[in-house]
């Protein structure tokens, strides 16, 4: 009878063991099924298609490209709009697949619409400044614009980095631009919400970029951005093997890696500089900033601005977003909310169906 | 059809014929169980053993499938690249290349298919591998009675953290032991390569001291840890003795290597000890947030996705605390300047490799792009200010135009005035 407990228990351990094999031998098969039709379902994937809205080079200059889109009736706002992307990562997140093209939306509402590449870097370009990005390239990209619309003014829209390049050029240039919009821009940098602005702190910069051969590796910075959600890419490759078949979901997923896989290296002195002046020294809204021969006043912005933030963006926070309006000279400041994050401004549902007509509308309302 | 799927057809056909009146589930279960190891039972054992055995016969499992799905895997990978020229050296370079920008992300990211595949691979050995670690505990959790009072404290005593910082270490990037390991023996292969050619060179007159150089090297490796910097100062009075060559020079880049890579490692230590520290306390929160959820629901099942879920969302805010903290972010900083700095003593001693081969030296590719840029500023603003002049040229000669038909226009109309006045009758 004393023997009872001991066997029971035994059999209990005995019972577990075996439900925990089987329970453990059901996991291994059910994930190397996931991970076999994951397979087959990539292998017989061509190609990613991305950015597919047709367009044609007009302009170019070094690496630096200028792409007009192809419209199929005349644009109904007769001020053509230059979109300024970011040198992080590639402007195809405007126009990741026809159904969340933010350029799609844009061509639809009847807008005439220039979109800068600013190419692949490599060491030739190391010594290319923040000067020759925005008076050198941006300018030249304003300055055929203007020139073949015979305009004296164009409308600007900067995207991130870019629109920071974009508010900077405004500043300089007053005289060329009729309406600015930024999206998702750092303007104010004293804000150490971000964690890029917290590492921004401790970066030796410039030893960074000397031994990495006067660039800044794309690969390093998508290192960076990945640590901002740090358990973003297990999240979404353990979930991917559930979404194999269901083909529209997985060719968005294959998309946006495609995207986020395109990362440019960063020309160093630009990269220096923008890191110094502005993540380091917050120079832009001090009045500090000089670029090339000029020395960057916001006051200068006297055209009407439209400054989109995202209330989750974790790039770049809010805070480093919405002060613009306290520093330009503009009587005509919309800051306008985005219920999202960095990647949804472009992506999302609401990017189709509200940001993307709220922008249009603006730029209409100042069509004159 | 492609080999890597034949390999899972392969696989469920032999299944099926092994055990051809059972159902696939069945035949895969009992395949499963062939494959375990026969450790014999010990029935008196007690929870903690029980657990710890458990644990071990699936990490011996989890070891298996990998290998069988890895076969998938490496029908993917690239070829391995042709041996060059500069072997030794590429390989010392490669090895160091697999650590650079480890301490700072696990998967870097990848732009094909391939690739894509490979991350979902790697991922998904996480998942397994956390699956391992948490279903005895698990199972132990949804016996369906609320859980002990000390429950926490016995679950953790049992619970592999060894196993659990590997994981994390996978997710998060790490270096590890081997890694350091091998870079540092190709270092030192490198190096007595070097001694060799300098000892010919000097006509075997340096031959004894050469012959010890690599012991002392070796010593002085074996305790770099703590030596931090100290090889090229121990090194340093020999290096005199030795005549100014590119052996030279590579020398002393290879044991600038040595020091940084030192240093580096250390900071990668302790970058990768910040981590694991801050997902074991992640892996405490996550315990204690089930074991309350299970004594208000006692009879809810939590499945490995409830605890995976909890666990992911559990720790992503502290990792994020953890980066954002000045601690981390100096230690980043410095390891990622160190790396840098390494990278930089390769691409030097590339350069003194390839010097004998009628190729510019990146140096002298620098020094034509700085050149080229100026020049293109230049040019560029010239052309600006061309246009500027074409355009006020353009401007003045409307203006004079403007100017010309406007008194062209206005002549006649002077003329017709004065013609008018002409006509007008003269004053009486």
């Amino acid at each position: 009878m004393l023997l009872v407990p001991f066997i029971n228990k035994f059999l209990n351990l005995k019972n577990m063991l075996q439900e925990q094999m089987l329970s453990l031998s059901e996991k291994y098969q059910e994930r190397t099924e996931k991970l076999a039709q994951s397979y087959q379902t990539l292998y017989g994937i061509e190609e990613i298609d991305i950015a597919t809205t047709p367009k044609d080079l007009v302009w170019k200059d070094g690496k630096i490209s200028l792409f007009r889109y192809k419209r199929d009736t005349p644009a109904t706002i007769k001020t053509p709009l230059l979109i300024c992307y970011a040198l992080v990562n590639k402007q195809d997140m405007m126009d990741l697949q026809p159904d969340r093209s933010v350029i799609r939306k844009f061509l639809d509402l009847g807008l005439d619409v220039y979109i800068i590449d600013w190419g692949y870097v490599t060491r030739a370009d190391r010594y290319t400044s923040m000067d020759d990005y925005i008076n050198g390239y941006l300018g030249g990209c304003v300055d055929y614009i203007r020139k073949t619309h015979q305009m004296q003014k164009i409308n600007l829209l900067g995207v991130c980095q870019g629109g920071t390049f974009s508010t900077i050029y405004a500043a300089i240039n007053p005289d060329k631009i009729k309406n600015l919009v930024v999206m998702v821009a750092p303007i104010d940098f004293s804000n150490k919400e971000g964690l890029l602005f917290q590492w921004s702190t401790y970066l030796d910069v410039d030893k960074m970029i000397d031994n990495n051969g006067g660039i800044m590796p794309g690969e390093l910075l998508n290192v960076g951005f990945d640590m901002l959600k740090p358990m973003s890419k297990l999240r979404k490759y353990t979930s991917v093997v559930d979404m194999m078949d269901d083909e529209a979901k997985l060719m968005n997923f294959l998309r946006m890696e495609k995207w986020v896989a395109n990362s440019p290296d960063q020309a160093g002195e630009c990269f220096k500089q923008f890191i110094k002046d502005l993540y380091q020294e917050n120079k832009l809204i001090k009045g500090e900033l000089v670029v090339g021969k000029h020395k960057v006043n916001l006051k200068n912005l006297t055209m009407p601005i439209l400054n989109i933030y995202a209330e989750s963006d974790h790039l770049v926070p809010p805070p480093c977003s919405i002060p613009l309006e306290k520093y330009v000279g503009s009587q005509d400041v919309k800051t306008y909310k985005f219920s999202g994050g960095h990647i949804g401004v472009f992506v999302g549902a609401r990017s189709q169906n509200e940001l993307s007509p709220t922008i249009v509308n603006w730029l209409k309302e100042r069509d004159k | 059809m492609n080999k890597p799927y034949n390999f899972f057809e392969f696989w469920t056909k032999s299944l099926r014929e092994q055990t051809p009146a059972s159902s696939p589930m069945q035949a895969y279960q009992e395949f499963i169980s062939k494959m375990m190891p026969q450790t014999p039972r010990q029935p008196e054992v007690g929870i903690p053993e029980f657990l710890q055995q458990v644990f071990q016969q699936q990490m011996d499992m989890g070891k298996m499938w990998m290998q069988g799905v890895q076969s998938m895997f490496e029908q993917l990978a690239p070829r391995r690249r042709e041996a060059s020229l500069f072997e030794q050296w590429s390989k010392m370079y490669g090895l160091w290349n697999n650590q650079y920008g480890k301490p700072f992300a696990g998967q870097a990211p990848r732009n094909d298919i391939a690739e894509i595949f490979s991350n979902i691979m790697s991922f998904s050995q996480s998942y397994m591998e956390m699956y391992q670690l948490w279903q005895p505990i698990l199972e132990q959790l949804n016996i369906g009675k609320k859980p002990k009072k000390d429950a926490f404290q016995e679950l953790l005593s049992n619970f592999s953290f060894d196993k659990y910082n590997e994981i994390v270490s996978n997710i998060f990037g790490s270096t590890t032991p081997k890694q350091s390991e091998n870079f540092l023996g190709q270092i030192a292969d490198f190096t007595k390569n070097l001694l060799d050619t300098i000892n010919q060179q000097t006509g075997g007159s340096l031959g004894k001291m050469m012959q010890q150089f690599p012991d002392m090297l070796q010593q002085m490796q074996g305790t770099q840890y703590e030596a931090l910097g100290k090889v090229q100062k121990g090194i340093a009075p020999f290096l005199k003795m030795i005549p100014n060559s590119k052996e030279k020079q590579l020398l002393q880049l290879s044991l600038q290597v040595q020091d940084d890579y030192t240093f580096y490692y250390i900071k990668s230590n302790e970058m990768q000890n910040l981590v694991q520290k801050t997902a074991q306390k992640a892996l405490e929160a996550t315990l204690k947030n089930i074991l309350e959820h299970i004594k208000q629901n006692p009879e809810q099942i939590i499945t490995f996705e409830d605890f995976f879920n909890t666990w992911m969302d559990t720790t992503e805010p502290m990792m994020i605390e953890l980066y954002r903290s000045p601690a981390f972010g100096k230690l980043q900083a410095e390891a990622l300047a160190v790396s840098t700095a390494i990278k930089n003593h390769f691409e030097k001693q590339l350069e003194l490799l390839l010097e004998p081969l009628p190729i510019a030296p990146r140096s002298e590719i620098d020094e034509l792009n700085a050149i080229i840029h100026e020049l293109r500023s230049k040019v560029r603003n010239l052309e600006r200010e061309l246009n500027s002049k074409i355009q006020d040229l353009a401007e003045l000669e409307k203006t004079t135009k403007d100017t010309q038909s406007s008194n062209t226009n206005t002549s006649p109309n002077a003329n017709t005035e004065s013609k008018k006045r002409i006509g007008r009758p003269k004053k009486a």
